[in-house]
């Protein structure tokens, strides 16, 4: 049989298992020309990217998810199954990626691949490692495909293995008699519905009647005849799934036995178990990831902050810029004060997104996560999440942004909702300056048993943004249903130094998917909230020095006539039984943007000449009084009220913007903007009722 | 069975996380896992 395919373009396809090196070569074969999506339904990532062979200029690649086999365990092993059964885009080649030194329990996959009638190249990947000598004839001989050594690591072989796939693209292929000897059952049943199940292969269509019950495009009349003829025939999927699995690996085994060569305790495997001994020990290890993820978060801060601060001061200068070129009027105010300000509120999140993922990225690649994932498993499963979970809650203490796009790798969907929905109770760091000025008016300075009392209260808001998140899951967990099974069985890969390039990509394709997938949705709720803010019922736009939240200025009728001073007064009868005033109803809507914008907004409203000066904010915010009592306005009960109010609540547009792609539904964000401005509201009110 | 674990494979449990609650196999002295307890206790292996 001759493969050939009309269309101009070409599509290969890499498949291989989890940890044998795909995305480094997908990085290695595809460079910057490389995008990601998602697979129909699923928050899957879909990796494609284009490769230049010759004269076969428009080639795509295709990285799948990593599959151990054609009987699926995971979304992410569907996925592999619909496509290589769809009929439509059918590849034109399959880039099988193996670990020379896990090649036994790599081939599996191979040769059912080979059975689905494509074109196949085996890449042995990590050809480069001490320890390990191979016999690629063997290989070929005996799967009748070519073999290529490379290394993802050192690019070894990819010049090869370029040639062998521009070869088999131009000359096309022979394809190969099927690798698994068909029992009897199996026979007559791929026979029987030669006419009925659209699969070129008796091997498609044995998969097919196998996944019949989940697979799309399935007419019921076909699905139900599947089921009716399996049941008559006798045919019991799983002792057939086992007979199968067995007969390969008795066919493959002895061959690679005699192929490969692997020395006791090589490929990294002795060093691996001492690490090991240290990284995994069942206190030493909690007290190292605890290490690590402090020096994460240190990082994120300590780096992260003076790109922030450019980015601010870069923004804020082009602002400044646009307004002594053009003249002022509303579209410069709409430009600067609108789509600037939101742009800024994008792009500034890009340094901790960026430090957050290479960090998740050395720690991924050279082996640690599996580590780190089965140490905390049994914690976070008891309130319904997972051992992955762990990553997230702690980056959450930087940023949620990108804490909750690296949930991705939860394959269960009620644990990863979960962890998306709680992740925004741990404190992130927009939250520090609010406790920073907040803190001041409720805990006077001084020690307490040594420690600085202030620094107490901070650490007390960072706890109940803990206990919040725990307790939360633990009742979605309860009122969540789910039909997938949760369960843990993860390979522990070797340690293994992290490939640079492979770090590069996942943060350019992180950052990328961030500014593309929530900064639209934050432009829209940054003009709208400058819209608020700048214009009031009946009257023309208030004047720029009037009406931006940002400037300083006197305390502005302007400001308390707009739509958003308007909505604090409106809001005031339902924030007063927490101890608010309208002013605070103002920051309080404002600081749904983000919350940090609370201390921008306090200034305008104090008229304080620059909002960075936070001293002299919280000077005039701690003088102020009610006009009818003459008491202050932040006492212990209002500012108490305020910080419980501002640790749990939904105030990140930019935070609700990703929950929307990464469950690719508005109901999630609303109901977690609902549950935590709810329990903001419930808990800020009985602070109040208590302390006052 | 797709990762590899057949019969007549040889299984070692090498650690025990806290509490014993996940734990970790080294499988025919190549590659090592890790299962729940639970899941574990699903799994019949013959003594030597």
């Amino acid at each position: 049989m001759i493969t050939s395919t009309p269309v101009a373009r070409k599509l290969i396809i890499m498949a291989g298992n989890p940890n044998s090196g795909k995305s480094t070569l997908f990085n290695l074969l595809t460079g910057l020309n490389q995008k990601v999506g998602n697979y129909p339904g699923v928050t899957v990532d879909k990796k494609t990217g284009s490769i230049e062979l010759g004269f076969h200029k428009e080639v795509t690649l295709l990285d799948l998810p990593g599959a151990y086999s054609m009987y699926p365990s995971s979304k992410d092993e569907r996925i592999v199954v619909r496509q290589f059964l769809a009929s439509d885009p059918r590849p034109d080649l399959i880039l099988y990626v193996a670990d020379l030194s896990q090649l036994e329990k790599q081939i599996l996959l191979l040769t059912q691949i080979i059975d689905l009638g494509f074109p196949v190249i085996l890449a042995l990947n990590m050809a480069d490692m001490a320890g390990i000598t191979i016999q690629t004839q063997y290989l070929e001989e005996h799967l009748k495909i070519p073999v290529v050594l490379i290394s993802g690591k050192t690019g070894m072989g990819i010049a090869a293995l370029k040639i062998q796939i521009a070869s088999m693209l131009g000359n096309g292929v022979e394809v190969n008699e099927p690798y698994y000897r068909y029992s009897e059952q199996e026979k007559k049943l791929t026979d029987h519905f030669k006419n009925i199940i659209t699969s070129p292969t008796d091997y498609g269509r044995l998969l097919t009647l196998h996944h019949g019950a989940w697979l799309d495009n399935i007419p019921a009349a076909i699905r139900k005849e599947i089921k009716e003829k399996s049941e008559k025939e006798g045919f019991n999927p799983i002792q057939a799934q086992i007979h199968e699995t067995m007969s390969r690996y008795d066919r493959f085994t002895p061959v690679i036995k005699k192929a490969l060569h692997l020395d006791a305790g090589g490929a990294g495997a002795k060093i691996t178990d001492r690490i090991d001994r240290w990284v995994m020990h069942p206190l030493l290890g909690s007290i190292i990831f605890f290490l690590i993820m402090l020096l994460i978060f240190q990082a994120i801060f300590a780096w992260a902050t003076w790109p922030m601060d450019f980015i601010e001061y870069g923004m804020g200068e082009l602002s400044l810029g646009i307004r002594q070129v053009f003249p002022s009027g509303w579209i410069v105010d709409l430009l600067c004060d609108g789509v600037l300000a939101g742009l800024t509120g994008i792009l500034v999140f890009i340094p901790q997104i960026a430090i957050l993922f290479l960090f998740i990225g050395i720690l991924e690649e050279i082996g640690y996560m599996a580590r780190a994932v089965s140490m905390f498993d049994m914690m976070m499963r008891k309130v319904g999440l997972n051992g992955r979970s762990i990553v997230a809650l702690v980056s959450g203490g930087a940023c949620a942004i990108p804490a909750i796009m690296s949930t991705r790798n939860i394959s269960n969907w009620k644990e990863r909702l979960i962890t998306i929905m709680v992740t925004p109770f741990i404190s992130c760091s927009a939250r520090i300056p609010v406790y920073g000025i907040l803190i001041g008016f409720a805990v006077p300075r001084g020690r307490w048993f040594g420690f600085e009392q202030q620094g107490l209260a901070l650490m007390g808001l960072y706890g109940i943004g803990i206990v919040a998140a725990l307790v939360a899951a633990y009742i979605l967990k309860k009122i969540l249903r789910s039909e997938d099974r949760s369960f843990l069985m993860m390979e522990l890969p070797v340690y293994r130094s992290p490939v640079v390039k492979n770090l590069f990509y996942l943060v350019v394709e992180k950052t990328k998917a961030f500014v593309v997938g929530a900064g639209k949705i934050i432009i829209i709720i940054s003009l709208v909230l400058w819209f608020l803010a700048s214009f009031g019922p009946g009257q023309k736009e208030v004047s720029r020095n009037e009406s931006r939240i940002e400037t300083s200025g006197p305390i502005r009728p302007a400001l308390e006539n707009s739509y958003a001073g308007i909505l604090g007064k409106w809001i005031e009868p339902a924030i007063a039984p927490l101890g608010f005033d309208w002013k605070m109803g103002i920051a309080l809507i404002c600081s749904f943007a983000a919350r940090e914008v609370f201390v921008g907004t306090m200034a305008t409203i104090y008229s304080i000449e620059d909002d960075s000066d936070v001293a002299s904010i919280r000077t005039s915010m701690s003088k102020d009084r009610h006009a009818e009592t003459g008491e202050l306005v932040y006492d212990q009960a209002t500012t108490w009220s305020l910080l419980i109010f501002y640790a749990f609540a939904m105030q990140c547009m930019s935070t609700l913007a990703i929950v929307k792609r990464e469950t690719k539904s508005w109901k999630w964000p609303i109901i977690q903007f609902i549950m935590m401005t709810g329990l903001a509201y419930i808990g800020s009110w009985l602070v109040y009722q208590w302390l006052s | 069975m797709s990762m590899g674990i057949l019969p007549q494979a040889q299984i070692e449990l090498v650690r025990r996380n806290a509490l014993g609650e996940t734990l970790v196999y080294r499988i025919n002295s190549r590659f090592k896992i890790v299962l729940r307890r639970d899941e574990a206790s699903t799994i019949i292996v013959e003594t030597p």
